[in-house]
């Protein structure tokens, strides 16, 4: 029992240096969103928000009336990214494309996947590690033939352009990710279950969709995360508002004469919210101990 | 595998579709790119040479490329940067999923917790840890002063190695919750009774990690070790927004100089070149995974 507790004791104390080392750099952000950008530029910032001032969120969600203030009582507007007026836009426009990408990526690459561990014919190895294989290539290398592609296409700066190259980016390592959670998932399950004279739609109900569901998980979260924070074929490929998506606008901003730290800060927690709400779903559906009793070799 | 194909021996339309659409969403999709890109790595590209554009040129942009002054060092600052940090970024994620898969209480906060850093766009955590390490108005420098841990402010950005620690801190901080998801979601699906028996065999603790966690984490393990060695590979945006591949080139990778090549020095042919070079180094790297890290077949 001694052991046991400080087994347990051990564990916290490692939750809490982890905890410590995750949150130093968030804590930091969030310090930095509540100062204003004038305290920034002037001197070092102190370590707390002792006179906190929501002046960069609201700046975000409200930029031309704080514009319009700053004007009128004589103060500096020069380090003030006005793309920020664009940031609750993006993050619409990412929610979609980011939704889009998952639905795709989860809906599909665990079947696939599950067709490529369970059915081998004359060259489905070499199929799968082809499909696999492309995401090798460094982004730079195709993004001329695509811009060129989505342009003759006419989509340029709409969601599908987005979505398809999302799509195609994440896909091959989503099959990847759902081929690798069926290894050791043993094939007798599925025969024993065919033998007692369950249907194959029964089968694939109640002994695959259980095993499914984790790397539809997986697949999800892996998805989410890649389309929302991918910036080079999102740059590349949308020009307006009617696309643009959350970095873009982030690097837009962080492309002003000066930087503006602090409201690039205030952007970084207004993006990480829809992340943690998608998480914070996606986490209800891991379920423990879903294929025990099943012998392993 | 005959039971497997007398399963789905009827379902072979459904395998049609399923290859089908992969057809059209990767292959369609990346081939022609990648084709395109091939063909014109043998051709001269250089936008600010316009008139030369389209004309054929053997091996040439291969030759300067490998010949060019950043060549070999870049390769040794990447083979740098992958050496630090892929071991440590999948070791991290390991350490953190087993942690995490203890049912203890209020797991469940600390699993959000620890996926923050993934949800923060890169543009924005890099810039966060740049003004953290800031020579002027860094609160490290301000930390370790007020500690006299260093006598005074330190611009650690124009060191080498500082530079070169800090990125890999920073890379391994938005990089280790993909991989501790994965290793999460497969740890919830071992079957918990090969557990338990080991458990009543009395297997210590390091043996049951070692032969039975280990065991059914490792697909997982070498899927995670690739994909974070193949990001690492192409990794740009980190380094741009942190030290711009300074100080003296000490942390551009040679992904980075495949950017710079393609929008600082605007020329595409040396940047496709380029590209290839690094699929070739990744394909050899992931053979080399293959080959030194069995892939386990339970069947």
């Amino acid at each position: 029992m001694m052991g046991n507790k400080r087994m347990i004791g051990i564990i916290y104390l490692f939750y809490l240096l982890v905890a410590l080392w995750v949150f130093i750099p968030i804590y930091w952000m969030v310090n930095t969103s509540l100062h204003s950008e004038e305290l920034m530029l002037s001197k070092s910032l102190p370590l707390f928000p002792i006179k906190p001032t929501y002046e960069n969120f609201r700046f975000i969600f409200a930029t031309a009336e704080v514009m319009q203030e700053r004007l009128e009582r004589g103060l500096a507007t020069y380090f003030l990214p006005t793309i920020a007026a664009s940031l609750p836009n993006a993050i619409r426009n990412s929610m979609i494309v980011a939704i889009s990408v998952m639905l795709i990526n989860s809906a599909l690459a665990p079947f696939a996947a599950w067709i490529f561990q369970r059915i081998k014919f004359k060259g489905s190895f070499t199929i799968y590690l082809s499909t696999v294989l492309t995401r090798l290539i460094p982004g730079v290398a195709i993004i001329i033939p695509l811009f060129a592609i989505m342009k003759g296409l006419n989509l340029l700066d709409t969601y599908i352009a987005l979505i398809i190259v999302h799509t195609m980016i994440t896909f091959p390592l989503s099959i990847w990710i759902s081929y690798n959670f069926f290894e050791g998932i043993p094939v007798e399950i599925e025969e024993a279950a065919f033998v007692d004279g369950y249907s194959r739609f029964e089968i694939y109900r109640k002994i695959i969709f259980p095993i499914m569901k984790t790397a539809i998980i997986a697949v999800s979260a892996f998805s989410f995360m890649i389309s929302y924070s991918e910036f080079l074929f999102a740059f590349l490929l949308t020009t307006s508002d009617a696309s643009r998506t959350v970095p873009v606008i982030i690097a837009a901003m962080a492309a002003n004469p000066v930087m503006p730290r602090t409201i690039m800060a205030a952007a970084g927690i207004i993006a990480m919210i829809p992340p943690i709400i998608v998480f914070i779903i996606l986490r209800r559906y891991i379920i423990r101990g879903l294929v025990s009793g099943v012998v392993v070799r | 595998m005959n039971v497997g194909r007398r399963i789905m021996r009827s379902n072979l339309l459904i395998i049609m579709i399923i290859l089908a659409i992969l057809s059209v969403t990767v292959w369609i999709w990346i081939a022609y790119p990648i084709a395109y890109a091939f063909f014109h790595s043998f051709h001269a590209y250089d936008i600010t040479r316009p008139w030369l554009i389209g004309e054929f040129v053997e091996l040439r942009n291969y030759i300067d490329v490998i010949t060019s002054y950043y060549f070999l060092r870049s390769l040794v600052v990447t083979a740098l940067f992958i050496v630090i940090c892929v071991p440590l970024t999948v070791f991290v994620a390991l350490g953190l999923a087993l942690l995490l898969n203890q049912e203890i209480h209020s797991a469940g906060i600390i699993q959000v917790i620890a996926i923050l850093p993934w949800t923060i766009p890169l543009v924005v955590s890099g810039t966060m840890y740049k003004w953290m390490f800031d020579g002027n108005w860094g609160v490290v420098n301000y930390i370790l002063t007020k500690l006299s841990v260093i006598t005074e402010y330190q611009p650690w950005l124009t060191m080498p190695w500082p530079t070169m620690i800090i990125i890999c801190v920073a890379w391994i901080w938005t990089q280790y919750p993909l991989p501790m998801i994965l290793f999460l979601a497969r740890l919830k699906l071992m079957p918990s009774d090969i557990y338990e028996a080991s458990i009543i065999d009395g297997a210590g603790t390091f043996s049951r990690f070692r032969y039975i966690v280990l065991t059914w984490l490792r697909p997982i393990l070498l899927l995670n070790l690739i994909y974070q060695t193949i990001i690492a590979l192409a990794t740009f945006d980190l380094i741009y927004v942190i030290s711009r591949g300074g100080p003296f080139d000490f942390t551009s990778t040679i992904s980075f100089f495949t950017y710079r090549e393609a929008f600082q020095f605007f020329d595409w042919g040396r940047a496709l070149a380029l590209s290839f070079i690094l699929f070739i180094i990744g394909l050899a790297v992931v053979y080399l995974y293959m080959k030194v890290l069995p892939l386990v077949r339970y069947r």
